[in-house]
């Protein structure tokens, strides 16, 4: 038997990343409009945010900057999310069978999934509001220091989400056979995550938290630096997003063990 | 391709289309049922976030919209949304990739009504279980009574909305001609139309240049002046200015569109047949 490293699953991934980018750019055209609306999404916040700020207040304790930081860090997370796993193309897969011949190759199933799957045109979007972000950041004086500490536990939480989304979207299958359950989900989690959890009271504030922890990869790391939160708490989260990435994990295998090919 | 055409009023087959339209829709009744519920929800976190805006603020309204009315205003936003659908370029981009516009193109039908009776089953769809319960919810909520001119007011403007959606929706679909996958185009436009129509910001917390232009722009009356008027909380005179302003973007759009398609028709090939 073959034997996979870590290596070999990575190399496996970028080969397929190639491939996809040269799919992508199949339709010139489109791919620049694609990637035209995916950068768009991060200036469609800003100017949300900016005409928010310039009638109002805003949100209670946090100031215009904060929040570019906020929406931008989601507008991120999200891409990052959907540019490895694809939820609608991988239940399209499934459903049609297109998947069962990849998943032959002695790569780990998630490895497979991830690599098959991811929409490429949010690149663009990451780019957009890694802009606002960096932006924002330098009005907020805000030192490299803090930046990497931000970055490296939103990094965490985000691992931990895409692989509760692959988890997720299995789950998504078993139960509707459709995308339209995944892509409401990331569109509402999308306008949720990008305010401040805290304005939506106790109940929804936990259920953005804990059963679909948009929280974990942005609203607590952004409080963490803002000094609304203490570094003790802030290391729970560390710690959540683990439990949530390798539960995740072992209900993804669960999942599959039980996937039939609609492809038949 | 020359499409074999009877007389305009050929009606029974164009509803026979309606009729297999909403038996398409609801053929995935599940997935139906859980965009609808994903648009509840969504109107619901527009509220909690605009309630925290006002409570964060501490004033009882921002641009002359209450925090009352701004609950009305995005009822009334998911319901006019239910109208502003943009179904036309789906419906085209799908027949050109599927090769089914050869099949269109033998009915004895007008292609471009054959298109519109396929989008208008979804549209009559989301306009009885969007556009009516949103409504209804926004009524009952506003505590308002409706006099029968503004309900009539009401009623043009949502009319010359969904003429405006359905004209830029197929002037967007014949680009599938040329383009073949226009969805990323589709999402830029509707982005755009949401944005620029009101649907996240109402278009009166812009700063005054751009409300002036965008009230010049076929944008606000697919969903601002329809639900500030329910509000009356819009002069008379910006609804009369975009009335104006609509109706003469329907005028040049349809001139752009008769003038597009006759040459677009001429250079369809179908892809899978």
């Amino acid at each position: 038997m073959v034997e996979i490293t870590l290596i070999d699953s990575i190399k496996y991934y970028l080969i397929n990343q190639a491939y996809a980018w040269k799919s992508f750019f199949a339709y010139r055209t489109q791919s620049l409009l694609w990637l035209f609306y995916s950068a768009f999404t991060g200036i469609f916040s800003f100017i949300t945010m900016t005409v928010i700020y310039n009638v109002s207040s805003g949100f209670p304790g946090w100031n215009y900057y904060q929040m570019l930081i906020l929406s931008s860090t989601v507008g991120m997370v999200i891409a990052a999310i959907v540019y490895n796993v694809n939820s609608w193309g991988i239940i399209r897969s499934m459903r049609r069978g297109m998947l069962d011949m990849h998943m032959v190759r002695p790569y780990g199933l998630v490895t497979i999934m991830i690599s098959q799957s991811g929409a490429k045109m949010l690149i663009s979007g990451f780019a957009s509001n890694l802009a606002i972000f960096a932006y924002a950041a330098l009005m907020l004086h805000l030192s490299l220091a803090y930046i990497i500490t931000f970055l490296g536990i939103v990094a965490i939480g985000t691992y931990a989400l895409i692989v509760f989304w692959l988890m997720l979207t299995v789950l998504s299958y078993h139960l509707f056979k459709s995308g339209t359950f995944m892509n409401g989900l990331i569109n509402t989690v999308s306008v949720v995550g990008s305010y401040p959890l805290s304005i939506y009271g106790t109940i929804i504030m936990l259920l953005f938290s804990i059963l679909v922890p948009i929280g974990i990869a942005v609203y607590y790391p952004a409080e963490l630096i803002f000094g609304k939160i203490n570094v003790v708490f802030s290391i729970a989260i560390i710690l959540f997003s683990l439990a949530v990435a390798f539960v995740s994990y072992k209900l993804f295998y669960v999942l599959m063990r039980h996937y039939t090919s609609g492809g038949g | 391709m020359k499409s074999s055409l009877v007389g305009f009023p050929n009606i029974d087959a164009y509803i026979s289309m309606i009729a297999i339209g909403i038996k398409d829709q609801l053929a995935y009744k599940l997935d139906y049922i859980i965009s609808l519920f994903f648009k509840f929800i969504n109107v619901l976190f527009m509220i909690l976030i605009w309630s925290a805006i006002y409570l964060g603020t501490g004033v009882a309204s921002i641009r002359g919209l209450s925090l009352p009315d701004i609950y009305v205003y995005f009822f009334i936003i998911y319901a006019l949304r239910g109208v502003a659908n943009m179904q036309l370029p789906d419906v085209i981009e799908e027949d050109i990739q599927e090769g089914s516009i050869a099949t269109a193109y033998t009915r004895p039908l007008r292609y471009p009504i054959q298109v519109y009776m396929r989008g208008a089953a979804e549209d009559l769809m989301a306009m009885l279980l969007i556009t009516v319960p949103f409504f209804v919810i926004a009524v009952l909520i506003a505590h308002v009574t409706l006099t029968l001119g503004t309900v009539l007011l009401l009623l043009v403007e949502i009319l010359i909305g969904y003429v405006l959606v359905n004209l830029i929706g197929f002037l967007v679909g014949m680009t599938a001609v040329k383009l073949i996958n226009i969805g990323g185009l589709e999402a830029v436009i509707w982005s755009t139309l949401l944005l620029l129509g009101g649907g996240i910001v109402p278009l009166n917390m812009m700063p005054l240049v751009v409300q002036q232009i965008l009230y010049l722009s076929p944008f606000a009356i697919m969903l601002y002046i329809p639900a500030t008027t329910f509000l009356g909380t819009v002069s008379q005179s910006i609804i009369v200015t975009n009335i104006l302003a609509s109706l003469a973007w329907i005028a040049l759009l349809t001139v752009v569109a008769f003038i597009a398609w006759d040459r677009v028709r001429r250079q369809i090939t179908s892809a899978g047949g």
